[in-house]
Parts: structure tokens; C-alpha cells; sequence
């Protein structure tokens, strides 16, 4: 979708030396950022599915707190290894974009920040109507 | 420290500039929803009496949704106006927001390997009885 009219294409300025800074910055705190949520994430997730299996291994299968806990809360894990998978994307290509001048691998890397951005709203979004609907519960 | 880079080639055609004016839209409506989830989760642990997990609920949401509006809205006055220093502005505000946001994961990290401790104590505990 066009967000902007004809005339606009004429204004095509260039990225200063400030610009690129800030942007190989952001990229490198994003990149940490995206490595350190999945590590933690993963690890905490594993070590609650462990935790799970040893509780099941005594009692019976609960088919409740599976379709009620375990269920949205791998889909959450699975969007979030998304979410990171995208930003460790954007960034490198920034930092690739800005050291080796390359125009089409910068705007790529914009392309993916904005579906970044984007799945960041959806996120939050749907953290919300999952803390509404508890605080509803 | 900062580097020096070559100040030719990469450019803001129109592609990215329409690209940019989406992300400065989704910035703002990120942020509000950040806005609205950090009160949620604030009234949420008040109503529990839980008093520190409510102010680092507002802690955290509020200065990530506060640096996303203001990249978000000095992106769309660069674009709007062509104006290279707001477009540095800009950039430096979307650093910023990320520097705020690496700190947050450094303080949830230490809680997460705080919390990965505990659920392997309780494990071993739970076998063992």
C-alpha cells in the first residue's frame, strides 16, 4: 500500500554519517536484544516443559491444563522465536546495508523493521486480551 | 565510540520513505497498546497487593512506549518535511528506544535466571518426596 503521494518522490535525500551511526547502533542493541530473549526464553520454557513431564509422569494426563496452559503458551513461545528471528534479520541487514553502501539490502531491512514494528502492535495486542481475559477470570 | 562511514549511495527513495511513514503509524499504535498493557498489569497486581510488580509494570512500559512515539512522531515530520536533521533526530530517538529496551531485557534476564533456579529447586524437591 502507497502511503505517500508522487511528489514525494522527488525528495531523495541521503543518509548522513549521524543517520548511519544511529542506525548500526540501534541494530547491534537490537541484535542483543533478539539473542538474549530467545536464550532465556527457551532455556525457561524447556525447564517448564521439563517441569510439566515430571509432574505428569506421577499423576494422570490432565487434557484441561493442556488445552487451557500448555497450548497458548507454546503459541506465545512461538511468535515471540518469530519476533526474534525478524529483528536478529533487520539488524544484520542494517549493518550489512550501511557498511557496503547497498541500497537494496537497505531497504529490505526497513521492509523488515516495518513487519517488525507491526508484529510488535499484534504482540502487545494479544497480551492484552490475554490479561484482560484473566483479569476478567 | 562512534565509526565513520562512506556518506554516498544509500538514500531514502520513495520506497522507504513509505515504508518508514508505516513503521512511524505502527510505532504509535505499539506504544498505545504498551500504554494500555502496563496499566492493565499495574491494576492487575494492585488488586493482588502486589506493590512492586505494579510499579515495574509502569516502569518498563511507560519509557518504551515513550521513546517509540517520539522516534515514531520525529520520523513523520522528517518524512513529512524532508528535513535531514528531524530524520537524525529520529534516528537517534529509535537508539535511544533501544537502549532503554536492552536495559529492560538485562533486568528480565537476571529475574528469568532467578526464576529458572527456583523451578529446578522445586523439581528436585518434588522428585525426591
Amino acid at each position: 500500500m502507497s502511503v505517500l503521494d508522487e511528489d514525494d518522490l522527488l525528495g531523495e535525500e541521503k543518509l548522513s554519517s549521524e543517520i548511519k551511526n544511529s542506525l548500526v547502533i540501534s541494530s547491534k542493541w537490537a541484535m542483543f536484544i533478539a539473542i538474549t530473549n530467545m536464550v532465556v526464553t527457551l532455556t525457561l520454557v524447556g525447564l517448564i516443559a521439563y517441569m510439566y513431564s515430571v509432574m505428569f509422569s506421577r499423576n494422570n494426563y490432565n487434557v484441561r491444563f493442556v488445552s487451557t496452559v500448555f497450548v497458548p503458551q507454546s503459541i506465545l513461545v512461538v511468535l515471540l522465536v518469530i519476533y526474534c528471528v525478524i529483528m536478529i534479520m533487520f539488524s544484520t541487514r542494517f549493518i550489512k546495508a550501511v557498511r557496503e553502501n547497498n541500497q537494496l539490502t537497505f531497504e529490505s531491512a526497513v521492509r523488515l523493521f516495518k513487519m517488525w514494528m507491526i508484529l510488535s502492535a499484534c504482540f502487545l495486542l494479544m497480551l492484552l486480551l490475554l490479561f484482560l481475559y484473566t483479569f476478567r477470570n | 565510540m562512534l565509526e565513520e562511514f562512506d556518506n554516498t549511495e544509500l538514500k531514502f527513495s520513495y520506497k522507504v520513505k513509505s515504508d518508514l511513514l508505516l513503521v512511524s503509524r505502527w510505532g504509535v499504535i505499539a506504544a498505545v497498546i504498551g500504554f494500555m498493557l502496563g496499566l492493565i498489569l499495574f491494576i492487575l497486581f494492585i488488586s493482588f497487593g502486589a506493590f512492586l510488580p505494579s510499579v515495574v509494570s509502569l516502569l518498563v512500559t511507560i519509557p518504551v512506549g515513550v521513546y517509540s512515539i517520539l522516534f515514531s512522531r520525529s520520523l513523520k515530520q522528517a518524512i513529512d518535511s524532508s528535513d535531514t536533521y528531524e530524520m537524525e533526530h529520529a534516528f537517534k530517538q529509535l537508539s535511544r528506544f533501544f537502549k532503554i529496551a536492552a536495559a529492560i531485557t538485562i533486568v528480565y534476564s537476571l529475574l528469568a535466571i532467578w526464576a529458572c533456579m527456583d523451578i529446578y529447586n522445586d523439581i528436585q524437591k518434588y522428585k525426591t518426596n
